[in-house]
C-alpha cells in the first residue's frame, strides 16, 4: 500500500515537473512575441537605474544591485538587433542560467503559457531575428508565432 | 548504492585530511627527537584509524600501506626500532604517497600512486639490522607544487569546517533579528516608530547586525596551524636534502586567517621557506667560521594586527648580499648600472620579475618560480610583502595579509560622473591635481612634481571610458584629484574628478560575463544602495605602462 502511494505521489510529481517544463513566460519585444522557459525565470523587476560598465557593448546596459547581488542587465531588443535604442520603460526578466544570473530588458510581459513540444518547430526555415544558437524553436500558438529563446545562451556568449 | 558510495567517499576525504594533518604534526615531533610513548602512541592510533576508514570505503591498497605503517610504528613503540632520520624519512615519503592517493580520490591528481615501493621501504625498516644496508636509502621526493589544481579548484564547491559554537551564535543572532524586525514592523504599522520601544528595538537591531556581520565573517576564518605544519615539513625536507641542521620554531600558530587567503598563500610561503633553508642558511662550515650555533633556526611567526594577519618567516642565515643583488639586477637589466639605490630599494629588487631566472633552478627552490610570483600572489590578495635583512645575521620575510577578503575599506571616486571604488589598501596617498602643479611633457604625457619626485598622471576616464572627459565635467575638473599608487616601486597618479568619500564595502563577485574587464575586479554595493565597480589600479597601471613601452 505504502509503495503504491509513494509511486502515485512520484508520478504526480513527475507529471507536474513535466508540465512546468512546457510552461513559458511570453513577453513582447518591440512588438514581437517571445517566450522563455518559465523554469529559468527567477523574477521580474521594473527597470530602474542601471550602472554602466566600461568596455562593454551598447546592449549591455550595466549592473544593478538585486538584494545584495550584482546582476548584469542587457537589452534584449538591442541584442537581437530589433532596435538601436535601449528600452526606456521596460521590465527586467531575471533569468537563472548555468553561467549565472542575468537580467534581460523586454518591452512588456504578456502571460505564462503551456506550449506542448508538438507545437514547437525546432529548426524553423523562417528567418528570425534571434541568432540560431539562442533559439529553442518557434511555437505556433493562438497568439501567432512565438520565438522561444534560451537566455542562458546569451549569457554564455558574454 | 551509488549515493552511499559517494557519501562515504566524501566522509573519508574529510577524515583523511584531518588524519593526515594530525599525523604530519606528530611525525614532525617524532622527527625532532620526541619519541615518547605519547607521541608514538598517537601516530600509531592515527595509522590505525586511517586503515579503518580506508577499508570501509574499499581502498584496499591504502589500507594495506597504512597497515605496514602501523607495523613499523608498533616496532618503534616497542623500542625495537629507532625512529632515526632514515626511518622518519621513509615514513614521511609514505605519508606523501598517501596524500597523493587522497588527492587522486578527490580528482585533483590524475595518477594514483603505486604503494609498492613504499611498502618495500617500510618492510626494509622492519628487516633485521644487517639487511638494512641493502636497500638504497630512499630519496625525499620534493612535494609537487599544488599550483596545477588551483584553477579548477576555484570553480568547485568549497566546504569549510565550522565549530557548532559559531553556528549557534549565528542562529541566535538571526533569531534575535527576526524578533526585533517584527517589533519594528508592528510599530511601523501602528505608525509608532518614534516610540521609546521602537527606538530601543532599532538601536538593538543596529548592534545585532554588527555582531552578526562579525560572527558571519569569522565563519570563513581557519586556524593558521596546518599551514605552519606544511611549512615546517617543507623546511625539514629541504634541510635533509641539503644535509643542513635546521630547527623550525613556530610562534602564534593559533592565529586565524580567511580560508581563501590561507589557500592562496600556502605555495608562496612554502617557496619562501625553501628559499630560507636553501639560500638563507649557510652550510655548517660557514656557520662555524662565523661563530654561529651549528643548528640553524627558521622562525615562523603569525600575529593579528587590526584587520591584518602578519606572517613572518625569519632565518638566522647569512642575510641578503646587497652587492650581489645589485650586480645581478644590473646584469639582468632590471636596473641601470650605476643607479643610486637605497638599501630598501635594492632588497626590493629580489621581487622584480625576471630577477631569478631559469639558470638558477635548483631542485629545491628553483623550479623557475621566482619571488616575483610570490609577490604577485600576495598583492592579488591585497596583502604586502617586505624583506628585512642584516648581513651575517639573517633574513626575514614579512607578509601582511588581510584578515578577510570580503570586506575592505574603499574610497569612492567620481570619474566622468560615474562612481568607482578603489580599495584603500592600494593607495599611497591622494593629491591635488589643480592646474599650476601639473605640467605636460612630450606633448601628451602629464606629470606632477610631488615633493621633488616627478610622477606620471594617468587619466582614469580615458582608461575606463576610452575617451577624455565630457566637457560638462571637464570644466569643473580644474581642481581634479589624483590617487597615487605604487606600481613596481614607482609612483603613479590616477586622475579622478572627485573623491566622494570612504566606506567599508562588501566585495561581491561579478558574473563570468564581467570577468575579464581590465582593471575591474569586483562589484560592491555603495552606501546609497546603488551598485559600484571595484577597480584594481595596479592592473590598470600595468596595462598603461605596457602600452607605453610597446
Amino acid at each position: 500500500m505504502q509503495l503504491f502511494e509513494r509511486g502515485g505521489a512520484q508520478a504526480a510529481e513527475e507529471a507536474l515537473a513535466d508540465e512546468s517544463r512546457h510552461r513559458y513566460l511570453l513577453f513582447s519585444l518591440k512588438g514581437e512575441t517571445y517566450g522563455a522557459p518559465l523554469t529559468t525565470v527567477r523574477e521580474v523587476l521594473k527597470l530602474g537605474a542601471v550602472k554602466p560598465v566600461p568596455y562593454k557593448s551598447d546592449y549591455f546596459l550595466g549592473v544593478i544591485n538585486l538584494r545584495g547581488q550584482i546582476v548584469s542587465i542587457i537589452d534584449l531588443g538591442m541584442r537581437f538587433g530589433l532596435s538601436r535604442e535601449p528600452e526606456a520603460r521596460g521590465l527586467v526578466i531575471v533569468v537563472e542560467t548555468k553561467y549565472g544570473v542575468i537580467g534581460a530588458v523586454v518591452t512588456d510581459l504578456l502571460c505564462v503559457k503551456t506550449i506542448q513540444p508538438r507545437d514547437v518547430e525546432k529548426h524553423p526555415s523562417i528567418d528570425t531575428q534571434v541568432p540560431p544558437r539562442y533559439c529553442l524553436g518557434i511555437a505556433k500558438t493562438e497568439r501567432g508565432l512565438v520565438n522561444l529563446v534560451d537566455a542562458s545562451g546569451i549569457l554564455g556568449d558574454e | 548504492m551509488q549515493e552511499i558510495d559517494v557519501e562515504l567517499k566524501a566522509a573519508f576525504l574529510e577524515d583523511a585530511d584531518e588524519l593526515i594533518a594530525e599525523a604530519e604534526a606528530a611525525f614532525l615531533k617524532l622527527d625532532s627527537g620526541d619519541d615518547s610513548d605519547e607521541t608514538v602512541g598517537a601516530i600509531f592510533r592515527l595509522a590505525h584509524s586511517f586503515k579503518g576508514s580506508a577499508k570501509v570505503v574499499g581502498f584496499n591498497d591504502l589500507a594495506a600501506i597504512a597497515h605496514k605503517l602501523e607495523d613499523v610504528l608498533s616496532q618503534v613503540r616497542k623500542r625495537n626500532l629507532k625512529a632515526d632520520r632514515q626511518a622518519c624519512t621513509v615514513i614521511f615519503a609514505t605519508l606523501d604517497a598517501i596524500k597523493a592517493f587522497v588527492a587522486s580520490v578527490r580528482g585533483s591528481e590524475e595518477v594514483q600512486p603505486d604503494f609498492a615501493p613504499f611498502a618495500a621501504r617500510l618492510e626494509a625498516l622492519l628487516a633485521p639490522q644487517e639487511l638494512c644496508a641493502v636497500p638504497a636509502p630512499p630519496t625525499v621526493q620534493p612535494p609537487k607544487p599544488e599550483r596545477r589544481t588551483r584553477s579548477t579548484a576555484r570553480s568547485e564547491e568549497h566546504t569549510i569546517r565550522v565549530s557548532t559554537r559559531r553556528l549557534d551564535q549565528v542562529l541566535n543572532l538571526v533569531g534575535e533579528m527576526v524578533v526585533h524586525q517584527s517589533i519594528l514592523s508592528e510599530h511601523a504599522a501602528r505608525k509608532a516608530l518614534e516610540s521609546d520601544e521602537a527606538c530601543q528595538a532599532r538601536a538593538y537591531m543596529y548592534k545585532l547586525v554588527r555582531e552578526a556581520q562579525r560572527v558571519a565573517m569569522s565563519l570563513r576564518l581557519v586556524p593558521i596551524k596546518p599551514l605552519f605544519q606544511k611549512l615546517q615539513r617543507a623546511a625539514r625536507d629541504v634541510a635533509i636534502l641539503l644535509g643542513k641542521n635546521v630547527e623550525v620554531v613556530t610562534v602564534g600558530e593559533e592565529a586565524e586567517i580567511d580560508k581563501t587567503v590561507l589557500e592562496d598563500v600556502t605555495d608562496p610561503l612554502i617557496h619562501i621557506v625553501r628559499n630560507a633553508v636553501d639560500h638563507g642558511i649557510e652550510p655548517a662550515e660557514e656557520r662555524a667560521r662565523a661563530g654561529k650555533r651549528p643548528q640553524a633556526t627558521v622562525t615562523l611567526e603569525a600575529m593579528q594586527q587590526d584587520e591584518h594577519v602578519v606572517i613572518k618567516i625569519a632565518d638566522d642565515g647569512r642575510g641578503l648580499d646587497r652587492a650581489r643583488i645589485l650586480e645581478k639586477a644590473v646584469s639582468r637589466r632590471i636596473v641601470a648600472a650605476g643607479a643610486n639605490l637605497t638599501d630598501r630599494e635594492v632588497y626590493a629588487l629580489i621581487f622584480a620579475p625576471g630577477f631569478s631566472t631559469k639558470d638558477d633552478v635548483t631542485e629545491i627552490s628553483g623550479r623557475g618560480v621566482g619571488l616575483d610570483i610570490v609577490e604577485r600572489a600576495v598583492s592579488s590578495l591585497k596583502g604586502s610583502i617586505d624583506v628585512q635583512t642584516k648581513q651575517g645575521q639573517g633574513t626575514a620575510f614579512v607578509l601582511s595579509l588581510p584578515l578577510s577578503l570580503s570586506i575592505v575599506s574603499g574610497m569612492v571616486v567620481l570619474v566622468d560622473g560615474r562612481k568607482y571604488i578603489i580599495p584603500v589598501s592600494q593607495l599611497e596617498e591622494t593629491i591635488d591635481l589643480s592646474r599650476p602643479r601639473v605640467e605636460t611633457v612630450t606633448g601628451t604625457l602629464r606629470v606632477i612634481n610631488l615633493r621633488g619626485e616627478v610622477i606620471p598622471i594617468l587619466s582614469l576616464c580615458s582608461l575606463l571610458h576610452g575617451a577624455p572627459r565630457s566637457r560638462a565635467v571637464a570644466g569643473r575638473s580644474e581642481h581634479g584629484s589624483g590617487v597615487v599608487v605604487l606600481h613596481h616601486g614607482r609612483k603613479v597618479a590616477f586622475e579622478v574628478d572627485d573623491i566622494a568619500g570612504q566606506q567599508q564595502i562588501v566585495i561581491k563577485k561579478l558574473g563570468n560575463e564581467l570577468g575579464n574587464l581590465p582593471g575591474i575586479v569586483a562589484g560592491a554595493v555603495l552606501s546609497t544602495g546603488e551598485p559600484g565597480l571595484v577597480l584594481d589600479l595596479q592592473e590598470l597601471a600595468s596595462k598603461e605602462t605596457h602600452h607605453a613601452t610597446v
